[in-house]
């Protein structure tokens, strides 16, 4: 059953074996278990439930009603614009699809330098085999690969650079493009039409439109969560108040969110929470091409490239894809105004944008950002672009122009505040000495971690490999705020099987 | 947005903010909006229209920012933001119109609102890329802003060559049958 907010009539007390606070990727999968093993489980989820029929494919209605503070969600000098979801299904309603299993290099890495035992290839098989199944995860073929994402093979053939077709969670997909502004046809398989469903089924209550604003606790136990409804349209609290009073308490609204509802809460993990948060932060060079690509139409990503994923122990390194180009958000990755605008807007159909994901967090003086609270009690997230990310950024500016040109376009455009206009290697220079960093050129996160780091130490870690909070024993984390660094691919996945692994542990300590 | 006061504080020097009690003193505004006004004021309305006129200024077949009245649309975006995001981005809208550290950073006598719209275009690029931390942070508050509601609207998408969102019929489907969909039921 989902329950509206707006339908409660009087504030309300609620007692369950298991509260999970928020309904994405982790969230979601825990709560299918749960419920499936006879848990009688309760979920808050601050966003609306949308579905197909609320998604008109409107940049303009969509994004405000999808994204995190209505779409303007960002760090705090505003120099990197972060795209998160907020409705059931948390960002699975509006990612783009592309699914990885985690790294074994990135399980090597969290074993050896955050003494993460058990987080294994061959252990967490049997987990993304179970939601591969369900989610329906599969390769994206390449022939169906839009001209944008094409673009990317022919580029990285030409040049001798390894690419190829990214797997994506979609069962009838109809190829429109427009994931990002939540599927029209329910051919994503978003946790809207999956994992919550299956809770449902088994009995799950999740509540929308209500926002868990702090976690009581006393002797080292959760034991409630305080929450508010929210006013759908404004987004604003209302006087209307749910409290649960759960057995067990998991948290899983997703990095930024979770490590604030801690520090909202008082639990600050010896000063850990909010820490290590991850942003796999974005630039990207655009391809002014003869003919149409259509960066609006076809599936978002279908094909990418880890050619510069390692580029060893003292470099950050970056992998290749690219990104849709609806009229908004392509407004947005540039910087100009006026006439200069109008042109970069009016080639729009002959454009197409490749992104850089750098995979922050591998190094060792890499700590990422943080996240923290304000005094008025709104979120900060501070993300100091150090030199080995402005380094990153330089080279993947480079290697992604040559990308481009080696695609065929006739001109790459760097997305600086004045834009690079490259046409042939020996323009490249302008890159060489091109500024990078905050504030020099558009920067964009879709993928954050960490902020709850994972860790058997309570000095430098949140949770336990089992998803407990140091410190308390009934109060988990299951979202993408556990993951001790990036991971080099997109993290969707990552979460889904982590939630499968830890609906064992949770539902052990009911 | 996330324009903090502190932030102000620590890059805007003291003239800027001092200056913002200045603006009073020159008097009228260069636009009125059209109609009632839910999270600003007519002063930072009307600031806030200056900006968008000088971002989109229209011609060669574009409409302009003040022919999609784009500062009230930007009214009403603005005000579901949170409380504190609302009085930052006025203070910020303020912090720009403010004619002293104009005068005194820029050498523009007059508020921006009142300045002609190149001069306008050029002090917003001069912000863009300002050594000082707060103005750039305006700017990018501001476009982001400004260039969404403007780009966003429908009368533009001929003019990005975008033929507007399909139409799956979407919305005359019947309603997700959440069980229909499980996997389990029990």
């Amino acid at each position: 059953m989902i329950t509206p907010g707006s339908e409660l009539s009087a504030d309300a007390e609620l007692s369950c074996d298991v509260c999970i606070v928020g309904s994405g990727a982790g969230g979601s999968v825990l709560a299918a278990g749960l419920c499936q093993a006879g848990l009688d489980v309760v979920m808050l989820e601050e966003g609306p439930y949308a579905t197909r029929r609320d998604f008109d494919l409107d940049e303009q209605k969509a994004i405000p009603m999808l994204y995190q503070d209505r779409g303007t969600r960002s760090t705090a000098d505003l120099a990197i614009t972060v795209l998160q979801g907020r409705s059931v299904g948390g960002s699975t309603t509006v990612n783009w699809t592309t699914c990885f299993r985690t790294p074994e290099r990135i399980l090597e890495h969290w074993r050896t330098v955050h003494r993460i035992e058990g987080l294994d290839a061959a252990s967490l098989a049997p987990h993304f085999d179970e939601v591969e199944r369900r989610l329906n995860i599969a390769p994206w073929p390449e022939e169906l690969a839009n001209p944008n994402n094409r673009k990317i093979l022919e580029g990285a053939r030409a040049l001798g650079w390894e690419a190829g077709a990214l797997r994506r969670n979609v069962k009838g997909c109809a190829d429109s493009g427009y994931c990002g502004l939540g599927c029209p046809v329910n051919g994503k398989q978003a946790m809207h039409l999956t994992y919550i469903p299956d809770a449902i089924a088994a009995g799950l209550r999740l509540y929308s439109d209500v926002r868990a604003e702090r976690v009581e606790s006393a002797g080292g136990r959760a034991t409630a969560v305080h929450a508010v409804v929210l006013d759908r349209q404004s987004g604003r609290p209302t006087e209307r108040r749910l409290t649960v009073r759960p057995k067990v308490t998991v948290l899983a609204g997703g990095a930024i969110n979770t490590p604030a509802l801690l520090l909202r809460s008082g639990i600050e993990g010896q000063g850990r929470v909010g820490r290590r948060t991850f942003l796999h932060p974005v630039v990207g060079i655009g391809g002014l091409y003869e003919e149409p690509v259509l960066p609006f139409k076809g599936a978002p990503q279908s094909v990418g490239s880890h050619q510069f994923v390692d580029r060893g122990p003292d470099k950050v390194g970056f992998f290749f894809e690219s990104a849709p180009l609806q009229p908004m958000l392509a407004a947005l990755t540039a910087s100009l105004i006026g006439k200069e605008m109008a042109r970069f807007m009016g080639a729009l159909p002959n454009l197409g944008v490749m992104i850089a994901l750098l995979v922050d967090g591998l190094l060792p003086e890499d700590d990422g950002g943080v996240v923290s609270l304000r005094p008025d009690g709104r979120i900060r997230l501070d993300y100091p672009i150090r030199p080995f990310l402005t380094e990153a950024m330089g080279s993947a500016h480079i290697a992604l122009a040559r990308l481009t040109l080696a695609a065929g376009a006739n001109e790459a455009l760097s997305l600086h505040h004045k834009p690079r206009r490259m046409r042939d290697v020996m323009s490249m220079t302008q890159l060489a000495e091109a500024p990078y960093g905050a504030h020099e050129h558009a920067i964009f996160t879709a993928h954050q971690m960490g902020g709850c780091a994972m860790g058997p130490d309570p000095a430098s870690s949140v949770v336990g490999t089992d998803h407990r909070l140091h410190g308390v024993d009934n109060l988990f984390v299951v979202d993408g705020s556990v993951l001790p660094t990036a991971l080099g691919v997109n993290p969707s996945e990552t979460i889904y099987g982590l939630a499968h692994r830890a609906r064992g542990f949770v539902g052990e300590a009911v | 947005m996330a324009l903090s006061r502190r932030a102000l504080l620590l890059t805007g020097s003291a003239a800027l903010l001092a200056g913002a009690g200045g603006l009073a003193l020159w008097p009228g505004l260069t636009r009125t909006p059209p109609g009632p006004l839910r999270s600003l004021d007519a002063r930072t309305w009307s600031v806030l229209a200056s900006v968008a006129q000088a971002m989109c200024p229209g011609g060669d077949g574009l409409p302009s920012a003040d022919e999609l009245d784009i500062a009230s649309a930007l009214d009403l975006t603005i005000s579901t933001l949170h409380a504190a995001d609302q009085a930052e981005l006025k203070q910020g809208l303020l912090l720009l119109d403010n004619a002293l550290p104009g005068l005194l950073l820029d050498g523009r006598a007059q508020p921006f609102s009142r300045a002609d719209v190149d001069v306008r275009a050029a002090t917003l690029l001069g912000w863009r890329t300002s050594r000082i931390g707060v103005r750039r942070q305006v700017f990018k508050a501001l476009r982001g802003l400004v260039m969404a509601a403007y780009w966003g609207h429908p009368r533009l998408y001929a003019a990005a060559g975008y033929p507007g969102p399909p139409d799956f019929g979407q919305a005359q489907a019947p309603p997700d049958d959440l069980l229909a969909l499980a996997e389990v039921s029990l």
